[in-house]
């Protein structure tokens, strides 16, 4: 067993969203939470948890864009699309969501990149 | 799975086309060479070097190739006045320009951006020396 690097990486995403000469990918997922904390007689009171019941997941890839292939809008086909966001081989993870936000950055002197930012609706799977 | 830079072979011949086009150019350096001058080369010419390639990686194998190019342009006169009409016509032909290669299919021109330059000095062995960076980037298709 060794550790991954990113060059095998990869971002899909059906539908018209753009996915052209994607080079990073961030995906945020997280586990809700509930204070527990009961006060101690004396103190101090140590904070304790138990795990939510709800999860969401967010996520970002940054792609150089293309000459070609013009970007397109937030959410520009209005449904739930499949993401999947590939770590190495069938080492994926995937799920469905919606674009949310669109950043372009244009440079004299660098690449041209542009920036998604996803949330993802339902479940989030991981896949090996 | 290793994937070499982008072989100099295919920009230096674009770029000499380039050269060999700018006729303003041609007419005060006629002579232009990859890595190294011939031997007894006649005062004005020109050496391009490789200075250094950076690919910038995208997922799927494709990539950004980023070539550093010098040009060194020499000349024995008295005066700068040559050189210095040299690198102005250099900047004329070279800056944002367009290079085509013979490679089509793998390798696409991006852009060719002016980094810097050495103005002209009186360098060693008696000739005047100006050196200009470019920055040229390529777009390598996935193999």
């Amino acid at each position: 067993m060794a550790a991954l690097t990113g060059d095998t990486g990869l971002v899909t995403w059906t539908g018209a969203n753009y996915d052209t000469n994607v080079f990073d990918w961030t995906a945020d997922i997280e586990q809700g939470e509930h204070d527990v904390t009961v006060f101690a007689s004396t103190p101090p009171t140590w904070r304790t948890w138990t795990p939510g019941k709800i999860r969401t997941f967010t996520g970002t890839f940054q792609a150089y864009m293309d000459d070609t292939t013009i970007q397109t809008a937030p959410d520009a086909p209005e449904t739930l699309e499949t993401v999947t966001m590939r770590l190495k081989g069938a080492v994926t993870i995937s799920g469905t969501g919606f674009v949310r936000r669109l950043g372009l950055k244009v440079n004299i002197d660098d690449k041209q990149t542009v920036t998604y930012e996803f949330r993802g609706s339902g479940t989030l799977s991981f896949n090996s | 799975m290793v994937i070499a830079a982008i072989d100099p072979i295919l920009w230096s011949e674009a770029i000499i086309t380039k050269w060999d086009a700018s006729a303003a150019l041609v007419a005060i350096v006629p002579d232009v060479w990859f890595d190294h001058a011939e031997q007894g080369a006649t005062f004005p010419y020109c050496v391009f070097h490789e200075i250094d390639v950076v690919p910038d990686h995208i997922f799927g194998g494709a990539s950004v190739e980023n070539v550093r190019v010098q040009f060194s342009i020499f000349d024995d006169d008295g005066s700068h006045a040559l050189i210095s009409s040299a690198v102005a016509q250099l900047y004329l032909a070279f800056d944002s320009a367009t290079l085509s290669l013979s490679d089509a299919t793998r390798y696409t021109h991006m852009e060719m951006q002016r980094l810097s330059e050495r103005p002209p000095r009186w360098a060693a062995e008696n000739v005047w020396q100006a050196d200009i960076d470019y920055r040229v980037r390529f777009f390598r298709t996935a193999s």
